[in-house]
């Protein structure tokens, strides 16, 4: 998986395609301009698409994000580096978080209950990470999980800037 | 105890990724969140907290996202693409 970019270089790539994607959306769809639930949704998709694009192609999440999204804008990705998908694995049951368990509890019972307290959060997460489902490794997930809240702190800094610079403007309308 | 756990990693026939990578990846989620960031309490929280805590916080971000866009929605819809002040906003946001 390639290292994300750092914040502020992901920023200003996530504010040209979002830019972008808006436009297309605007251009796709002939929004009205009073229709402010779709214009939400037109808002809300296209900062989506813009988040994944700019880690193009590089993660899971941003991948199944793109292939989710892929009708609404009939573009084809083109990632610079897109690694082959990997080979379909038979996903085992293994207790992997043993040593993280605290090492003062000693009995099966609780070291099995614990494990299984892992596994169902572990599955929470994955519905919650795009493409959570189809990653076969904790350690993948958790790399994605990484990049995915990196990626999505960024968009909502951005969001905020924007509606906070927005909110000044139309201040200053009425004054 | 070690016995099972060969036969285990010799079975699966893939290269196993060591529980140390697992704690490694779990402690750098741990400094993401803010809820647990702060606690110096001891560095051994569990790993069900980590994990708990990044499903709220995704929760929590994908709820400001909403919020967000719904007030976007609300003030860009007054504020015309190619007004001087949209030129504004571009250029405080690059």
């Amino acid at each position: 998986m390639r290292p994300p970019p750092n914040s502020s270089t992901f920023k200003r790539e996530f504010v040209k395609k979002w830019l972008l994607a808006l436009q297309l959306c605007n251009h796709n769809n002939n929004i009205n301009k009073n229709d402010v639930v779709k214009r939400k949704d037109t808002i809300k998709l296209s900062a989506e698409i813009a988040m994944a694009s700019v880690r193009n192609g590089a993660t899971c999440w941003s991948r199944a994000l793109m292939a989710k999204h892929s009708s609404s804008f009939h573009v084809t990705t083109k990632p610079h580096h897109m690694p082959p998908p990997p080979p379909p694995r038979h996903y085992k049951k293994r207790v992997r978080c043993k040593k993280i368990i605290k090492r003062s509890r000693r009995c099966c019972h609780n070291r099995s209950a614990a494990a299984a307290v892992v596994r169902r959060k572990t599955a929470v997460l994955r519905k919650l990470v795009p493409g959570g489902e189809l990653m076969d490794d904790e350690a993948s997930l958790i790399r994605e999980t990484l990049d995915y809240v990196m990626s999505l702190r960024a968009q909502v800094d951005v969001m905020r800037r924007l509606a906070r610079a927005s909110d000044c403007v139309a201040m200053c309308n009425i004054v | 105890m070690s016995s099972r756990r060969t036969s285990r990693q010799q079975s699966s026939g893939v290269p196993r990724i060591s529980d140390d990578q697992i704690i490694q990846l779990v402690s750098k989620l741990r400094q993401l969140l803010p809820e647990l960031r702060h606690s110096r309490r001891s560095d051994k929280v569990s790993a069900s907290k980590v994990l708990q805590e990044t499903c709220n916080y995704i929760r929590s971000l994908h709820r400001e996202v909403e919020d967000l866009s719904d007030r976007l929605s609300e003030l860009l819809s007054t504020i015309d693409a190619d007004s001087p002040e949209a030129a504004i906003i571009r250029s405080l946001l690059i």
